[in-house]
């Protein structure tokens, strides 16, 4: 049986995480996160590159093995029971600090 | 009168006091971390800046900073604990203000402000006290845990875990978190980000404390010239000269 994720709000859109295991399985391979979109009736792929930003000269870089990947990202923090907010602060701190690793 | 009952404003009588400290300046120097708010010095005395970012990065990097302030730009980008560029014995001060709890090794910081100071040089470093701050439910630090701090570099696992620990007191105190699995992951967020969270908090004889120690150690050697208390208790300030 998929699991069955919570819904939260990011961006200002009510969304869960896809839960088929095979849409799982592709997110994994392309660095991407598959949502539905509760008010729109869709599903939608949210491609790492949306999350992702230049940061200016003599910001930290972040080396590789510490950043997220999109969907287990997103994976984990509802794991943890954060709410929207920190779902928002969290992602969003992650993208400033461009923290998202692009699939091999 | 609680905590949140304080006037965190500073008096005329504050003002006046600071003036006076920052009015024994004179010639050129350095504010480290000066950031959106550099100290006012007086007219003819010549300050450069030193940060780790310059005020674009600095900008990206703390949001919450009103898009309309303004934030100094850097001369020199360099971590305070590392001034590469400044020669030693080139400066007649070194300021810094609400920086030294950003630090993780602040015995490297201020041994590094001795070394780019002239004798004579001052040391200007205003700190805010544990007990009037959004660290006030964390542990006072100690001297023993500067003094560890100091003797073992980042990378370190029990440095790094001492470091991971002051996230943790920040992800609950600060961030108001307390699922345990949750503090864990926000702080070990913060430390991959290196987010500049007090590291170490004191109260103003902590500060002495640490000033004598290092004079003891040989480390540097610096006389207190003033230390006061301001804002009613928020922040206290010391004027040090180099000996």
């Amino acid at each position: 049986m998929d699991r069955i994720f919570r819904s939260f709000v990011l961006g200002g859109r009510r969304m869960h995480l896809v839960e088929d295991a095979e849409v799982r399985a592709e997110d994994l391979r392309t660095g991407s996160a598959t949502v539905h979109l509760e008010d729109e009736g869709c599903d939608q792929v949210v491609l790492v590159d949306q999350f992702r930003m230049s940061v200016p000269a003599g910001h930290p870089v972040i080396p590789d093995e510490d950043k997220y990947e999109l969907r287990p990202l997103i994976e984990k923090v509802l794991d943890l029971g954060f709410d929207d907010d920190w779902i928002t602060e969290i992602t969003e701190s992650a993208r400033r600090h461009d923290m998202f690793r692009s699939p091999e | 009168m609680t905590v949140e009952d304080v006037d965190y404003t500073y008096s005329a009588a504050d003002l006046e006091r600071r003036t006076a400290m920052l009015g024994r300046l004179e010639g050129r120097g350095i504010e480290i971390g000066a950031f959106h708010s550099p100290l006012p010095v007086p007219d003819g005395v010549e300050v450069m800046y030193v940060d780790l970012l310059t005020s674009e990065a600095q900008r990206r990097y703390f949001p919450e900073v009103p898009d309309d302030a303004e934030i100094v730009e850097p001369f020199l980008i360099a971590p305070a604990d590392d001034l590469k560029g400044i020669d030693t014995a080139a400066l007649n001060f070194v300021l810094s203000s609400h920086l030294l709890e950003h630090i993780s090794d602040p015995i490297a910081a201020i041994r590094e402000w001795y070394r780019v100071l002239q004798p004579g040089g001052l040391l200007f470093v205003c700190l805010p006290d544990r007990r009037h701050t959004f660290d006030r439910t964390r542990v006072r630090t100690p001297l023993s845990h500067l003094c560890l701090d100091a003797t073992e570099e980042l990378g370190v696992p029990a440095r790094d875990a001492r470091d991971l620990e002051h996230y943790r007191e920040w992800s609950r105190a600060v961030n108001y978190l307390e699922d345990p699995a949750q503090v864990d992951f926000w702080a070990r967020h913060l430390q991959r980000i290196q987010y500049p969270i007090h590291f170490h908090c004191w109260h103003p004889e902590d500060f002495r404390e640490l000033v004598d120690y290092l004079r003891e150690q040989g480390a540097t050697s610096f006389e207190v010239l003033d230390g006061v208390v301001l804002k009613n208790g928020y922040e206290f300030v010391y004027l040090l000269r180099k000996l």
